[in-house]
């Protein structure tokens, strides 16, 4: 076979690939006019689209049957006999979907997530309280640790007010420091 | 598409007063829909009493589950899909009597190879409508040997007019696969009625 047929060959088998859309008016415009080209020249593409169009328009026409005349009779005869279901037996998860199906539709998702965020905003501001602080419970041996020299001191400051050793240790360390300032602004 | 969408509106209140238990409602959508669901049924079913019960048993069924519809489908997705499963089941149940069951338009011969019958040339039929209502009769033939799969979407697509996006909802497969099986129906169509179509 030669390189002309060949790919006379592969067009005609991507246009009648084509051939659906392009009796439906569903193809670009470019693509259109390629198809419409092809069809032109081509005999056997040409007559493959005529008899999809006259198979398709054949299936369109095709008579419309009735039900009988007592069809609604014998229907609610038989709709007498059934009960409708609950819509119970729907899962949980498909509730949940439905749903959310339904509010996306509503188009209410954006000022429901506003309200829920305010809600829970009110609610935490109302519910919030801050812990109390916790005492943390002291180990017996040093809480004699601690104690014992506080105690000490409480003793020795009830029998000379005066006698405080620590205020002492500052006296002795104020009056280094008076002398040090006496030197500097000698000198 | 605007028309569309007011018959979708009409059909969800419709429901929604099924659902309520409003059976005067639920007469509506039958009288609404019935006629769409018995040409479909029929050509799938090729028996018009069988057609009609497998009718009536969609409705009967929709009737039951009217409450656990959703919204997210229209009501004739739905009412497609409550009947191609109903076809579906009586093709199963039937499928020793259709194996044995030859088209008019195919023949067997001894060896038990199909082979397709000689038509006649009618390309110098004076009576068009004679020609028409032959055509019309071999398009039924060509349509009940078609393979179930291949009937079902272009039933849907072609004679009851729906879009590519219900039939994938109603068949649950791919967009792709749905056009596909278009393609391959209707050329299958087409290779069977050509020596009418160049008549």
């Amino acid at each position: 076979m030669s390189n002309f047929n060949q790919n006379e060959d592969r067009a005609c088998q991507s246009i009648e690939a084509l051939l659906p859309q392009y009796i439906e008016n569903l193809l670009a415009a470019r693509t259109m006019l390629e198809v419409e080209s092809h069809l032109t020249r081509c005999r056997t593409c040409s007559q493959q689209c005529r008899q999809l169009e006259a198979t398709v328009n054949l299936l369109q026409s095709m008579d419309r049957l009735e039900t009988s005349d007592d069809f609604m009779a014998k229907l609610h005869a038989k709709l007498d006999t059934v009960v409708p279901e609950t819509g119970l037996h729907l899962s949980f998860f498909a509730s949940l979907r439905e749903m959310v199906y339904r509010l996306q539709q509503a188009r209410t998702v954006p000022i429901l997530s506003a309200s829920m965020t305010m809600a829970g905003v009110i609610a935490f501001a109302i519910l919030y309280h801050p812990m109390p602080l916790r005492t943390v419970p002291v180990p017996a041996a040093a809480k004699i640790g601690v104690e014992q020299p506080l105690q000490r001191n409480v003793a020795l400051a009830a029998v000379n007010p005066f006698d405080d050793p620590a205020a002492a240790n500052l006296e002795a360390h104020s009056a280094i420091q008076d002398s040090n300032l006496a030197t500097i602004s000698n000198e | 598409m605007v028309a569309a969408g007011i018959v979708m509106h009409a059909d969800t209140a419709l429901v929604q007063r099924a659902q309520a238990n409003d059976r005067a409602a639920f007469n509506e959508i039958v009288l609404r829909y019935k006629n769409k669901v018995y040409n479909y049924i029929f050509r799938m079913v090729h028996n018009a009493v069988d057609a009609e019960d497998l009718t009536q048993e969609t409705f009967v069924r929709a009737y039951m589950s009217i409450r656990s519809f959703q919204s997210r489908a229209s009501l004739n997705t739905w009412l497609f899909r409550i009947a191609t499963n109903q076809c579906i089941d009586y093709s199963r149940k039937n499928k020793r009597i259709q194996a044995n069951t030859t088209s008019l338009y195919e023949d067997v011969n001894e060896e038990g190879e199909e082979k397709q019958r000689d038509l006649p040339d009618l390309s110098f039929d004076p009576q068009r409508m004679l020609l028409n209502k032959e055509l019309g009769r071999r398009l039924e033939d060509a349509l009940s040997s078609l393979p179930e799969k291949l009937r079902t979407v272009v039933l849907l697509y072609d004679i009851e007019g729906l879009s590519y996006d219900e039939i994938t909802a109603i068949l649950n497969c791919p967009l792709g696969t749905v056009k596909s099986r278009l393609f391959n129906a209707r050329s299958s169509l087409r290779d069977k009625l050509s020596p009418y179509l160049q008549a």
